[in-house]
């Protein structure tokens, strides 16, 4: 009977009851929501950013990183490297490069690159490079090596396919340089990324410059959960070479996402706190207009608990009601820009600063859905907690005659 | 036999500073059986000395038995579970419960006593037809003139077979009709089922009723008369 005077309850004022309903379905929905843009963004900067490009950790010459990928500092005992990845059963793809910082010069112009030396075929293991051109091919043993380049670059240096061009860098042995012709312009979700990086073919640097250097082990494990004490072993057995997480190498990534859960989390608390009041609020008029009842009851024999009971029914049931709205508006959503992706390039600028795509594609997980239910839920029961104290102070005496 | 004994009974209110002396030592028994009005002027304290008597409040001094339990020495928990199985309500304004049917109005409290379900159905459907109201069991007050809820309040308050009722200003809100039949039922359960009322009014038509009229002046007992009916 508590239970059904409670239900009848919730629907004596349906405006009311609504309000906090879509409160509760709101509070589910959007903190889902933005749970799953949180995730989907950070899939997808481990996907454009590490799994696509930096791997999970990468080796180097202890010196490279800090001299600014300097051609002079090459994977020191590569045989070595190359033995100890292939045998390690935790890591699942590793590639090697030729990495080092150069000047592209044309005939009127010279920009800052860095010279990506790689096997193309190898690279597919962790990201299709050909799948990026834009226009035109990447045929490897030609004379001049053919590059790839970014059409963000070729713009600012009005490179046109088939254009000669002369990379130069510091070198082991003074100054070298070698001619190559763009062949290709390449388009990747990293847009600080196509304005630095040209790619080559490995075999054609190493027949140009004939070192057969190798910079950069890029490495990805079969579980990234196990990456500290993958990186601790692969370290202990290359002493000679460093070993550097991708959150070490870019910690302005790592900074991005927690910089983000923080900003989530005061969102959050604010969407948690507005769901307070608002069931704060309208369980307290509830309560207010059912003075006189509320003090009838106790007058004819219902005990205190019964009453917080009756009053934690509705709530109770008012969040049960939200909460399917809620998930019913999260699926929805987050189905729809799952598919389509939210397009962020209205703030280009910042994200790109960050070097990750302006898509978004929000994925949920599924422990989303029991911290944000068990949230909610909480919210809900906590914010009726006042309203129920001030129905446990009322004396029935006075209740009864409050107009 | 006393259901209700009351001692020198007293409630003193502060109201803008002045103390005011609502219930001035008033000692009264009711014994069972009774059909009693105490009457006076508003002011007079009668509302302060039933709410006393039932329970709803505290006195400043003094002593007040039902059933030879003293409600003063009572917790607020034990207060609500005296009331629930000892005295029955009837306010002046009814105060059914909107939400629920007159039938469920009837049947709460003894679902709050955990009464089993035939015992309570077939109480129910006693109380409703002995007020008359059979016919209008699935209607929410709403749906109920005003004569129609305060009967559905007598039922309510005769539901968990309480000492006594007390019934504040019953006729207040009612027309002629209406009150003449709540009075009539009332009177009949009193005389064939010896059920204690005791009212509280300033209503003629409840007064000619009582068996027993104690008027209040000021707080204290003025007259207490035994009527002839």
């Amino acid at each position: 009977m508590i239970a059904k005077i409670g239900w009848n309850n919730i629907w004596r004022k349906k405006g009311r009851s609504f309000l906090v309903i879509l409160s509760v379905a709101f509070g589910i929905w959007v903190g889902l929501f933005f749970g799953a843009f949180q995730w989907g963004t950070f899939v997808q900067k481990l996907d454009d950013i590490v799994n696509r490009e930096l791997g999970h950790v990468q080796i180097h010459h202890p010196e490279f990183v800090d001299e600014e990928y300097d051609y002079n500092f090459p994977i020191q005992n590569p045989d070595k490297v190359r033995d100890v990845l292939k045998n390690d059963t935790s890591v699942s793809v590793f590639v090697e490069r030729s990495i080092f910082s150069a000047m592209l010069q044309t005939p009127r112009n010279q920009s800052p690159v860095l010279v990506y030396g790689v096997d193309t075929t190898a690279e597919q293991q962790l990201y299709s490079i050909t799948s990026m051109i834009t226009q035109g091919e990447m045929i490897a043993g030609r004379r001049a090596p053919s590059l790839l380049v970014g059409e963000s670059l070729a713009n600012k240096l009005n490179i046109t396919l088939g254009s000669k061009v002369i990379v130069q860098g510091g070198m082991l042995h003074g100054v070298k340089s070698f001619v190559g012709r763009v062949r290709g312009f390449y388009e990747s979700p990293n847009k600080m990324k196509d304005k630095i990086v040209i790619y080559v073919h490995k075999s054609d640097l190493d027949t140009k410059l004939g070192d057969g250097f190798t910079h950069e082990y890029s490495v990805l494990f079969n579980d990234l959960d196990l990456l500290q004490s993958n990186k601790k072993r692969l370290q202990s057995q290359l002493p000679v070479n460093q070993v550097l997480t991708w959150g070490e190498i870019m910690p302005e990534i790592e900074n991005g996402i927690e910089m983000t859960d923080q900003v989530m989390f005061i969102f959050m608390l604010i969407i948690w706190f507005a769901l307070a009041l608002g069931i704060v609020n309208t369980m307290l008029m509830s309560i207010l207009e059912r003075t006189r009842e509320l003090g009838m009851l106790m007058a004819i024999g219902m005990g205190r608990w019964k009453i917080v009971q009756m009053i934690f029914f509705e709530t109770t049931i008012l969040t049960a009601i939200g909460v399917p709205i809620g998930l019913f508006l999260n699926y929805i959503t987050v189905g729809y820009f799952g598919e389509v992706g939210l397009d962020l390039s209205v703030a280009n600028a910042a994200i790109e600063g960050f070097g990750y795509s302006t898509m978004i594609y929000p994925a949920m997980k599924e422990s989303f859905y029991y911290q944000v239910i068990f949230q909610v839920v909480l919210v809900s029961l906590i914010s009726t907690v006042f309203p129920a104290m001030r129905a446990l102070k009322l004396k029935p005496i006075e209740a009864i005659h409050k107009n | 036999m006393n259901v209700v004994e009351t001692q020198n009974l007293e409630k003193l209110f502060i109201d803008a500073g002045t103390e005011v002396r609502a219930v001035d030592g008033v000692s009264i028994n009711v014994e069972e059986g009774e059909f009693t009005a105490i009457v006076g002027p508003s002011g007079s304290g009668k509302t302060t000395l039933l709410n006393m008597i039932g329970g709803l409040d505290n006195p400043t001094k003094g002593k007040v038995q039902v059933d030879k339990v003293e409600l003063t020495e009572l917790s607020k928990n034990e207060l609500i579970d005296f009331r629930l199985k000892n005295i029955g309500f009837v306010f002046q304004s009814y105060n059914l419960i909107p939400v629920l049917t007159a039938y469920e109005n009837v049947e709460f409290v003894m679902l709050l006593q955990g009464r089993d379900p035939k015992e309570r159905k077939a109480r129910v459907n006693e109380l409703l037809v002995a007020v008359g109201i059979a016919d209008k069991a699935k209607n929410r007050p709403s749906k109920l003139s005003g004569g129609q809820q305060q009967r559905v309040a007598v039922a309510r308050a005769l539901a968990p077979k309480p000492k006594f009722i007390i019934a504040d200003e019953p006729t207040a809100n009612l027309d002629s009709k209406s009150a003449s039949t709540l009075l009539d039922i009332m009177q009949q359960l009193n005389e064939k089922e010896g059920i204690t009322f005791l009212f509280s009014t300033h209503d003629q038509r409840v007064i000619d009723r009582a068996r027993r009229v104690v008027t209040l002046t000021d707080g204290k007992i003025t007259e207490d008369k035994i009527v002839d009916v």
